[in-house]
């Protein structure tokens, strides 16, 4: 929409990516880069959520899967993507289905979260966002990553 | 305002009071030392220089005040006290507060020290001074004078910020900095972040020598041998030297404990004396940073909730002084640092008391918990026990964030208190970035890495000796490892990897490890290689696991797991704490077991034994821990007094204990009793021959095990037996 291109200085990047039927977005800042494959050393009396852990670049981050993470329906795929996200000092590797398109959002199309959200996605997402027609959850990192990682069953 | 420069002034002017707050604690001790009050005069004077320059007059004008103090105390005119110390210890405090400022948003604040001057001029007069009350009147004007005349040099010199203000004192004054400069040309101030990034390549470059090395190995050209050899001497220079670089000695920390310790106790109306050894121990920058505030929090624990009274300290014959030390030392990969206070030790019974309060366990769980792990519930998220919630150490936010600091860094806390004696609560950092040797190992499939200083020994055993040298006691298995028998973790089974523990391979390899609860042994697949590995940490959300310690990446790119031996050693207490279920477990298996026997030797050789059925661990206690209860002998054990009973002495042939008391703890429908041998023989399947029934109390009778006369114990016997001794 032409409209929204006069507004340069205010829109925000997302990433978008895919989970089973449905997409999320994170913010761009928060992503370091998108990886299409990685070998992933299993870790002994870890919870399912932790897939295994990757050696990027010499640095040893988990590999977390994403709708385990998030209790979401369906399972990721055996060849998931991979989306480096960091908060702060830290990285993870978060498995995705597939990984989209970078969106531009204004920020009228920001909408708070509705109250039907489960608790764990209410506390992993920051808002709506509307683009090109679909309402998207754009996912907040520092909470997906502030999880217990041991296998507690 | 030159922003370098003022940066450069702020860091100095940090150190230099932390300096002063180190200088002003010596001064009360000792009010009159010249070297000390020159010391302190000449920091003061630099800052109060430094200022004109800046343009930094609020600042200047308190220095200014400050210095007048100092130089009548150097000078003889008066002597220290109290309310002179008090208002030092204020205007330090007034100069951080400025620096702070600054350093926020470059401006000197808006709080206002005219109190403070006012304070620091009225304590610059000799008449008010105690010991001035002797000097006769001459004296007393030449002192107003000298007063009066400093002060208008002053307030002339105020108004030209770049005159040097006093002639003669100066001259020695610059003397003596220039000689300080020439030390401060030694050293550089570099950006943390340049040598972050040295450090991660330094460990990139051991990775790839890593490499290189596992290549070349198999190869046999001379002069490649030779260079990869170069290549690896100098890595290994390199990796040290940068290292070197980060680690600073833990009195940065620790200088700032003095002060922070006085004004606490002060607070509290306590005293207390803070002792540290080890400020030499060199750590990691990162992790200085991150125990300053744990450490803190700690200390001022000790002395709003540790450290009594003194009218408590007196009652309890306890010296006036509360007394904390402080220690750190390194202890291989890691630094260990001790707070350890003779205080009054942990309130156990309140700490349960509140933990139930707070649902934080049930009634069930404690009472199964011995003293220590009630006392350690303290780390639990939302707790405090402080009856009255004190500024000094806050609410209940306290011991949990103390160890999430600590554990974030990836260390470890322990605490250990006796009542009515102190606490001591021990801090376990590794060496950040450590680069340490360790066996690489396999199990299920999976490569580990084994620290080489937790490995005492490699031990591989052929299927048919391992069998006939593990014993199962309880639900534990034993190896019988030079006569000693040693508890045995399974890893795959441990780590749920491979659910059954029978061994794969016709051979058996043991590790055996030393961790904080003893000796065991590890069964393992497969040993590898020796080699040395670059240490990462797991990421926060594996951190928890208390079987691995770290990761590393191997030669080929690879990931293995490192695996921490004191969590693995707590599988062996946890496995005893289903005694209940073992007993039941034992008693339904009793049929087969009936024969089976436990022998041992007590009291001057002989031999006794008694079924395993009726055994449910085997104890090691230092003679030390045993007590009386009435006219039994008992020892603490689990959280409860476990009743002793020698079986030398029914023997009538008992031996003079030194030493450790090697017990074994015999149930009887859930009561239990420890029976005190001299050590532990075997453990026999055997139809028992020539029964010779009857005989002295608490013996069945004799019989022939392995070929020699044994006595056998009557287990139910000794329980009623010691009912009635005891006078229940």
């Amino acid at each position: 929409m032409p409209a929204e291109n006069s507004f340069e200085e205010n829109l925000t990047q997302h990433v978008s990516f895919r989970m089973g039927r449905e997409e999320f977005t994170i913010n761009v800042g928060d992503v370091q880069e998108i990886l299409n494959s990685a070998s992933l050393s299993q870790v002994p009396t870890s919870s399912k959520t932790i897939r295994g852990l990757i050696n990027l670049r010499g640095q040893i981050i988990p590999a977390i899967d994403l709708s385990e993470r998030l209790q979401y329906e369906g399972t990721i795929s055996e060849q998931p993507m991979i989306v480096v996200v960091r908060d702060g000092e830290e990285i993870a590797a978060l498995l995705v289905d597939e990984v989209g398109d970078v969106l531009s959002v204004d920020p009228s199309n920001y909408e708070s979260l509705p109250p039907t959200l489960s608790a764990v996605l209410s506390k992993c997402s920051k808002r709506i966002i509307r683009s090109q027609s679909k309402v998207m959850l754009e996912l907040d990192v520092k909470a997906i990553l502030d999880f217990d990682g041991r296998d507690n069953a | 305002m030159d922003t370098d420069l003022l940066k450069e002034f702020l860091i100095e002017s940090t150190e230099s009071l932390d300096k002063l707050d180190q200088l002003f604690l010596e001064l009360e001790n000792n009010p009159s030392d010249k070297d000390l009050l020159n010391s302190i005069f000449r920091n003061i004077h630099t800052i109060k220089g430094t200022c004109g320059f800046l343009e930094l007059v609020k600042l200047e004008s308190i220095a200014h005040k400050g210095e007048n103090l100092l130089d009548s105390l150097r000078s003889g005119r008066f002597n220290l006290d109290q309310a002179i110390s008090e208002a030092l210890f204020e205007l330090v405090d007034a100069i951080r507060q400025i620096l702070g400022q600054l350093d926020a948003d470059n401006t000197e604040g808006t709080a206002d020290y005219s109190k403070l001057e006012e304070k620091l001029c009225a304590l610059n007069d000799p008449t008010r001074s105690s010991t001035a009350a002797d000097k006769n009147e001459a004296e007393e004007l030449e002192k107003e004078f000298q007063r009066i005349l400093a002060e208008n040099v002053a307030r002339e010199a105020g108004k030209t910020p770049l005159l040097v203000q006093e002639n003669v004192p100066v001259e020695a004054e610059q003397i003596e900095s220039k000689k300080q400069s020439n030390a401060a040309d030694l050293s550089l101030r570099v950006d943390l972040h340049l040598i972050d990034s040295l450090l991660n390549l330094v460990s990139e470059l051991v990775l790839s020598r890593n490499q290189i090395l596992q290549i070349t190995k198999n190869m046999n050209e001379g002069s490649l041998t030779r260079a990869t050899q170069r290549l690896d001497q100098i890595t290994s220079q390199i990796q040290e030297g940068v290292m070197k670089t980060r680690m600073q000695p833990i009195k940065n920390v620790w200088n700032k404990l003095p002060r922070m310790v006085r004004d606490v106790a002060k607070a509290c109306g306590k005293s207390v004396v803070l002792e540290t050894s080890g400020e030499e121990t060199e750590l990691d920058k990162t992790v200085i940073e991150a125990i300053k505030d744990p450490l803190t929090h700690i200390l001022r624990n000790s002395i709003d909730h540790g450290i009594e009274s003194p009218e408590k300290r007196a009652a309890a014959g306890k010296s006036g002084d509360g007394l904390i030390k402080l220690e750190a030392c390194q202890e291989g990969g890691f630094v260990v640092i001790q707070v350890t206070d003779d205080g009054a030790g942990l309130n156990t019974g309140r700490i349960k008391a509140k933990a139930l309060e707070k649902n934080l366990v049930s009634q069930v769980q404690i009472s199964r918990m011995s003293d220590n792990e009630i006392n350690r519930l303290v780390f639990a998220p939302g707790f405090s026990t402080a009856e009255s919630v004190t500024n000094i150490s806050g609410r209940g936010v306290g011991m949990d964030v103390v160890r999430s600091s600590i554990e974030s860094i990836g260390g470890s806390i322990d605490l250990s208190s006796v009542s009515g004696k102190g606490t001591c609560l021990k801090i376990k950092i590794p060496l950040t970035l450590a680069i340490i040797p360790a066996l690489l190992v396999k199990s299920a499939g999976k490569r580990f890495a084994i620290p080489q200083n937790t490995l005492q020994e490699l031990v591989r055993v052929t299927i048919e000796d391992f069998t006939k040298s593990t014993k199962e006691v309880g639900k534990k298995r034993f190896f019988d490892f030079r006569g000693k028998l040693m508890p045995l973790v399974f890893l795959n089974k441990t780590l749920s990897i491979d659910p059954t523990d029978a061994p794969k391979e016709a051979v058996v390899t043991i590790a055996v490890v030393q961790a904080e609860s003893g000796v065991f042994g590890l069964i393992i697949d497969e040993v590898m290689d020796n080699e040395e590995i670059v240490v990462k940490p797991l990421s926060k959300q594996l951190k928890s696991i208390r079987y691995f310690s770290g990761a590393t990446i191997l030669g080929d790119g690879g990931i293995a797991l490192i695996l921490d031996v004191n969590g693995l050693g707590q599988e062996i207490e946890s496995t005893s704490q289903q005694q209940g279920a073992s007993v039941e477990a034992h008693s339904e298996q009793s049929k087969t077991e009936v024969s089976e026997f436990i022998v041992l030797s007590a009291g001057n050789n002989r031999r006794v034994a008694l079924p395993l059925s009726n055994v449910s661990r085997l104890e090691e206690f230092e003679n030390a821990v045993l007590e009386m209860a009435g006219e039994q002998c008992v020892v603490q054990y689990r959280g409860t007094l476990l009743p002793l009973i020698d079986i030398g002495s029914i023997l009538h042939s008992a031996k003079d204990r030194t030493g450790n008391l090697s017990v074994v703890v015999v149930h009887s429908e859930k009561k239990l009793t420890g029976l005190v041998v001299d050590s532990f023989i075997d453990i026999v399947t055997e139809v028992p021959g020539m029964e010779i029934k009857g005989g002295k109390a608490g013996i069945l009778g004799s019989a022939v095990l392995q070929g020699k006369v044994t006595d056998l114990i009557d287990v139910q016997a000794l329980f009623q037996g010691g009912i009635n001794a005891s006078g229940e």
